[in-house]
């Protein structure tokens, strides 16, 4: 054996990594730092999807150390669906102490639920609101979403046919993992390079798109209307299987992260996010039974005795078209209304003191 | 397997440590073995190619220092046709289609090409050449059969230059792995800087530069003069930083383990004139075309229609091993002309260094701008492409005749003058292309801290993640 070259391999290859591992570490997940990078990082609408995604990731972080919170989680249609504003004005209203947090993540599907349960069970979150898509349980992976969270949780529902896909890349998933560094790497450089840390003024809100701009006019509701989407086509797939497999990916994720809910003692209440009615005559979404989604769901709620309110309480809101941007999002006026619909739920089934 | 990849950390983590245990031939056996994991990581379905380049090469080697005349000649060519027409196959059959349509259309045939979905092996241009250097030098009495079949096959699978060079010759190559190498620290110190040096160039310099510079790019009549002119001095930085930074991290890691690979750019922008040019860019690939088929051809030694043609076919199969495209071809020939006006009419150009102080920077400006120029045909999708580009940056297209400037095209002009900057500082202070030793200077615990900041460094300021750009080639 080579002594002195494995000394040499230690001493200039693996020491800085480590130094800078440590250090990155100690400073990143530090509570104070969190909630400073949180708190400074760039408006999400400056942001690259990769960069907004970290954002909304460390975002869920700090709001579980700020803590005395219920997370409103679930994909990109919560994080501009909902005025969280709003609802903490309404609660402090009825002088409930306890505030909500809009932790919307881009692209987030129920499978991601469990990887992500050190931060939303830990002690910061005293409920959670999951308020899901129809595509939320979804068979397929997304791989910028396999780096920011827990592989090990994963690994615990998801059988070995996954690990082999394209879309899992095992070591990028494994390295954001170990260090903090790289898995807030975009939104870090974002923030350092944007000069956010100097400014005076912190956003109000969190959506990805400006407030304003147009919203849709009434669509049209024949699939004629509409182009057709090859059943290949990934957005097209991701609605396909949350309605053909009842054991995909997302609910078994789902279900996994129910049972370490009720492990940990967290209140959950799921609920569908509002989705238009148009949209079912849209390519992607077209011959989806929301129906049969909703009751899969229902019934994994009701095996945990997790709280869920069905869709026909917002099918007042599905049903206008002019509440929406596009087929998934809400735009400004669908989203107060929904998060005054949202406000009283909260109000109604939260016994907080 | 990317260099800039989180399998790549890993992939070192376990070869490192292992290679420091090992000697001899089963160091050789594991680097042999690591090299094609890297090498078929992405896509394994191609490994046999470069099995059959190593066998049949090394095979063919054998029997060309066996035999005379015809027969010699015949296993030169077993070897040269096979690494050819797997290069064909794969890199320009799509081309070469494209090609017979055209004309046929021409001819006003009724033809239309079929689509071949034919993907492109990585690195498939390097280690063919690369394979075909050994039967080539053997045939040329410049080298003997190597003994070893499985050191030669680790010239070949090498895995820092495997699929982005620099192309080795294997008289220079397979000497190092027969030799002993003991892991020197200063190799590995050394080896750390250039490393460090590669991975700062391409995430930092060229990843940053890719996004403003393929917006414009993508849409070069919707764009000024001004941001045409910055968006091609960009790709000018983003092309040298991807492709020098590559080969530092290969030369770097080579080093680490012992070998030396060689220099494949000297500061190419302070050329004067395209002859220097190409003694300072891709020395690995020019000087490769320039042995094995521009000598060979007859150079310039045969009165000039000869030399004319001999220039032609060089610089045109230079372009064409970049890229099955016509851009490549172009850009190829583009640098051709240039080198033969150089030397037809400005042969005494050499002369004027003496009699002003100005013609050094006025000779490095210009050929810096016509390489610009040519840059712009290797980097657009097609000639029509190039040459709107081409008249945008000459102000004969309306929209190029605005003075607007986006801000992303400024942040990546603040990079690419910042990079410049440091990059004349280097030239100035003539820190080589081979080894600063600048971390060699530096105490034990500073030279740790230093590369543990730029670490730090490199990784924040990293732009997304892109493959290197001569992975494609």
């Amino acid at each position: 054996m080579n002594i002195a070259a494995l000394r040499n391999y230690l001493l200039y290859f693996l020491l800085p990594l480590l130094i800078v591992w440590l250090l990155s570490e100690i400073l990143i997940n530090y509570p104070t730092n969190i909630l400073y990078l949180d708190k400074y990082s760039p408006k999400r609408t400056e942001l690259s999807l990769h960069a907004r995604s970290e954002a909304q990731v460390l975002h869920a972080h700090a709001e579980s150390i700020r803590g005395d919170r219920i997370a409103l989680i679930g994909s990109s249609s919560v994080t501009n669906g909902i005025d969280e504003e709003l609802i903490n004005a309404k609660l402090k209203d009825s002088k409930i102490n306890t505030l909500v947090s809009n932790i919307g993540i881009t692209g987030l599907m129920a499978t991601e639920l469990p990887m992500l349960s050190n931060i939303l069970l830990s002690n910061g979150y005293q409920g959670i609101v999951y308020l899901y898509n129809s595509f939320s349980f979804s068979d397929e992976l997304q791989r910028y979403v396999l780096t920011r969270g827990d592989l090990s949780k994963f690994a615990k529902f998801a059988g070995p046919q996954y690990w082999l896909r394209d879309e899992f890349d095992v070591f990028a998933s494994l390295t954001s993992e170990l260090s903090s560094f790289l898995r807030y790497k975009n939104i870090l450089r974002h923030t350092i390079i944007s000069g956010s840390l100097l400014r005076k003024e912190i956003p109000t809100n969190l959506y990805d798109y400006p407030i304003g701009g147009s919203a849709l006019l009434p669509q049209p509701r024949s699939e004629s209307d509409w182009p057709e989407v090859d059943e290949d086509n990934w957005g097209r797939k991701i609605y396909l299987s949350a309605d053909r497999m009842p054991n995909s990916l997302g609910y078994r994720g789902f279900e996994y992260f129910l049972m370490q809910a009720q492990q940990a003692g967290v209140d959950v209440v799921v609920m569908p996010i509002p989705e238009p009615e148009f949209a079912l005559f849209t390519g992607n979404k077209h011959g989806i039974d929301m129906d049969k989604i909703d009751a899969r769901v229902k019934s994994l709620c009701d095996e945990f005795d997790v709280a869920y309110f069905p869709r026909s309480e917002i099918k007042h809101i599905e049903r206008e078209d002019t509440l929406f941007r596009d087929p998934v999002h809400l735009h400004d006026a669908g989203r107060e209304i929904y998060s005054n619909f949202l406000a009283a739920k909260l109000l109604q089934y939260f016994v907080i003191p | 397997m990317l260099f800039n990849s989180s399998a790549f950390i890993w992939f070192l983590a376990v070869i490192l440590p292992i290679a420091c245990v090992l000697k001899g031939r089963k160091l050789n056996i594991w680097l042999l073995l690591c090299s094609y994991y890297f090498y078929g990581y992405a896509e394994p379905r191609f490994l046999p190619l470069l099995l059959i380049s190593t066998g049949v090469d090394y095979y063919a080697g054998s029997k060309i220092y066996a035999s005379t005349g015809t027969t010699k000649r015949f296993w030169l060519c077993v070897s040269v046709v096979t690494n050819l027409s797997i290069l064909i196959w794969f890199k320009y059959s799509g081309l070469l289609l494209d090609a017979v349509t055209s004309i046929a259309k021409l001819l006003e045939m009724d033809a239309s090409s079929p689509t071949l979905n034919i993907v492109l092996p990585i690195g498939i241009s390097f280690f063919t050449f690369q394979s075909m250097s050994y039967s080539i030098d053997i045939y040329l009495d410049k080298l003997r059969p190597h003994k070893s079949t499985l050191e030669f096959a680790h010239f070949v699978a090498f895995f820092p230059q495997l699929v982005a060079g620099p192309i080795v010759r294997a008289r220079e190559f397979l000497p190092q792995i027969s030799a002993a190498r003991p892991l020197l620290i200063k190799n590995v110190i050394d080896g750390t800087e250039l490393i460090l040096l590669g991975f700062f160039k391409k995430v930092v310099i060229a990843d940053n530069l890719a996004p403003a510079v393929d917006r414009v790019f993508a849409n070069a009549s919707g764009h000024s003069m001004i941001e045409l002119w910055i968006a091609a001095f960009a790709f000018s930085i983003q092309i040298y930083c991807d492709f020098s930074g590559y080969t530092d991290i290969a030369r770097g890691f080579a080093k680490t383990l012992g070998y030396e690979l060689p220099i494949n750019f000297k500061w190419p922008y302070f050329s004067v004139g395209f002859r220097d040019f190409w003694r300072r860019w891709h020395i690995s690939l020019s000087s490769f075309i320039r042995d094995y088929l521009y000598i060979p051809l007859g150079g310039n030694r045969f009165g000039l229609a000869r030399y004319c043609s001999n220039m032609a076919i060089t610089w045109f199969i230079c372009g064409l091993w970049h890229g099955a495209n016509y851009t490549f071809i172009a850009w190829g020939l583009y640098n051709g002309l240039l080198i033969f006006i150089e030397v037809m009419w400005l042969r005494n150009i050499d002369a004027l260094k003496t009699k002003t102080y100005l013609y050094l920077p006025i000779a490095m400006a210009t050929t810096f701008v016509l390489t610009i120029f040519g840059w712009v045909m290797f980097r657009a999708s097609s000639i029509t492409e190039a040459m709107e580009y081409w008249s945008g940056m000459l102000g004969l297209s309306p929209a190029s005749r605005n003075l607007e400037v986006h801000a992303n095209l400024m942040d990546a002009l603040f990079i690419s003058v910042i990079f410049m900057f440091f990059h004349v500082a280097t030239y100035r202070f003539k820190l080589d292309g081979s080894y600063s030793r600048l971390l060699a200077n530096m105490s034990p615990s500073i030279r740790i801290a230093v590369i543990s900041i730029t670490i730090s460094i490199t990784v924040l300021l990293s732009g997304a993640d892109r493959a290197f750009i001569y992975f494609q080639f």
